[in-house]
């Protein structure tokens, strides 16, 4: 069921990015709704997504030494040190 | 106008079954220039970090140092140093070897280029412990579309590691590496893509899908299963199963996707919040949800406070204990991170600005604190732990808390 919704997820992702590249490709342009002097909120920095990236990235390996879970996230190289 | 940072949030995808023409469609598309606005490189800054963790016996902690610094107009480089210090006598090592500390040590280097609206990233990390080599090659893409509202990301890593397995001697010093095991490969694949879109003034969503393949040798060399004697052992009454080797498959694939959410606040606060979805080939299906909150107080602090949720099933190979005769199937294991269990986490963290006026070469700096509780409860991985006289836990579910700490400083230049 649920491997259902990650491939349907998945599905929509790519031929969300394949419509958009193409389109735009082709010359078209869309309007963006959000106009640039609008983004004051956005560009601040509690509004990112990795505030910090040394400290994100040291979270997600803490998690990732812990967990059967990985990927999606900051995390970088490897080896574990977690034995 | 985006940073790179609230652009950039890399997600992944499995495209292993995908037709080749899609995949080449999708490079092609972003190889080409599209007459969109420019994207900008990420902002010089250094971080000197201080980590620590301490739980179930085990201390790990050391620094974490990054440098990243814009040379020319369209190339920005960085170098990170990291290193685990570690001190270990956890639930594994007190019921199968003795206690033991080692060191791991993480470079990494690599390069951000800019080629008008279109991000590309290269990264070389290289991780070395006495018992364990891995050397990783990373590579990204993005490009912001449609206004800078949207941000498509595709990345690609490709990990080599070298296993070995050590001895000891009778003292307990490290004698060396057992010829007998040798040195052991293991390959690892990312595959990443992602996509971030500005909804409203006040809401930035992002999809991000990673799959990960493992080829080679995919177990720890000193862990151990649990397995039930014909003649048994007890303790204070309860049968102390005895050992045997484990055996991983030489293969494990894995996908995940996360949704995340940043929500700004009419009085200047945030709310961060994150779903993620996980399952591999060895049977293990996670979620994980997090919430955050930022909130500025004045005009120099931020304080953080967040809480994250995480569960998983078990891996289709792993048991707590195997019965007599168990010992010939083909795989079997017993990491309590292959096993079902919950653990949630509660933080916070404080950041102060300082040098806001600028300094000398720099422009700004923070320094910042943060401090994580996370509590493990176990499901299906017993506590056989014999090593003391009185283990008030003992064949029980296996729980145990660890803290997190960070202490770091940044400044801009």
């Amino acid at each position: 069921m649920v491997t259902n919704i990650v491939s349907k997820i998945r599905s929509s992702i790519l031929m969300l990015t394949v419509t958009l590249l193409a389109g735009l490709s082709a010359g078209c342009s869309v309007e963006p709704w959000v106009k640039p002097y609008e983004r004051a909120n956005m560009a601040d920095p509690i509004m990112s997504f990795a505030r910090d990236p040394v400290s994100e990235s040291y979270r997600s390996h803490v998690h990732q030494a812990r967990e059967g879970a990985r990927g999606a996230e900051s995390g970088t190289g490897g080896g574990c040190g977690c034995n | 106008m985006l940073n790179q940072e609230q652009a950039g949030v890399v997600a992944v995808i499995n495209i292993r079954n995908w037709p080749r023409w899609l995949v080449a469609l999708i490079y092609a598309l972003f190889g080409m220039s599209l007459p969109l606005m420019a994207a900008i490189l990420p902002e010089d800054r250094a971080d000197v970090l201080y980590h620590s963790y301490e739980g179930d016996s085990v201390t790990v902690d050391g620094p974490s140092i990054l440098l990243r610094k814009q040379v020319g107009k369209h190339s920005s480089v960085y170098a990170n140093y990291y290193t685990d210090s570690v001190s270990s006598a956890s639930i594994d090592v007190r019921t199968t070897a003795s206690p033991y500390t080692e060191e791991r040590e993480e470079k990494s280097l690599g390069v951000d280029l800019l080629f008008d609206n279109t991000n590309m990233s290269l990264g070389y990390t290289n991780s070395e412990e006495n018992d364990y080599s891995s050397d990783s090659y990373h590579f990204g893409i993005s490009h912001s579309m449609l206004g800078e509202l949207t941000t498509v990301s595709l990345g690609h890593s490709y990990g080599s590691d070298t296993v070995r397995k050590n001895q000891y001697d009778a003292a307990g010093n490290l004698s060396g590496t057992d010829p007998d095991f040798g040195e052991k490969s293991l390959e690892r694949r990312n595959y990443r893509l992602g996509i971030s879109q500005i909804v409203t003034k006040n809401l930035i969503m992002s999809l991000a899908f990673e799959a990960i393949t493992d080829e080679g040798y995919t177990q720890n060399p000193y862990r151990s299963a649990r397995i039930f004697e014909q003649n048994p052992t007890f303790r204070n009454g309860v049968e102390i199963p005895g050992f045997v080797s484990e055996r991983y498959p030489g293969t494990r694939t894995s996908d995940t996707f996360a949704l995340r959410a940043n929500y700004y606040l009419p009085y200047r606060a945030a709310i961060r919040t994150e779903f993620k979805y996980f399952e591999d080939t060895w049977g293990i299906k996670a979620q994980t949800y997090k919430i955050e909150y930022t909130h500025p107080l004045k005009e120099d602090w931020i304080i953080d406070v967040r809480y994250r949720l995480y569960s998983q099933t078990a891996a289709s190979f792993y048991k707590d204990v195997f019965e007599q005769g168990e010992e010939t199937l083909n795989f079997r294991g017993r990491d309590k991170e292959l096993s079902q269990f919950s653990s949630q986490s509660i933080g916070f963290g404080f950041s102060y600005d300082f040098m806001k006026n600028g300094w000398w070469h720099f422009d700004k700096g923070s320094l910042n604190f943060a401090f994580d509780r996370m509590s493990f409860n176990f499901d299906n991985f017993t506590d056989y732990d014999t090593s003391e006289a009185v283990n008030l836990n003992l064949s029980k579910p296996f729980l145990f808390d660890g803290d997190v700490v960070q202490l770091y400083i940044s400044v801009w230049y």
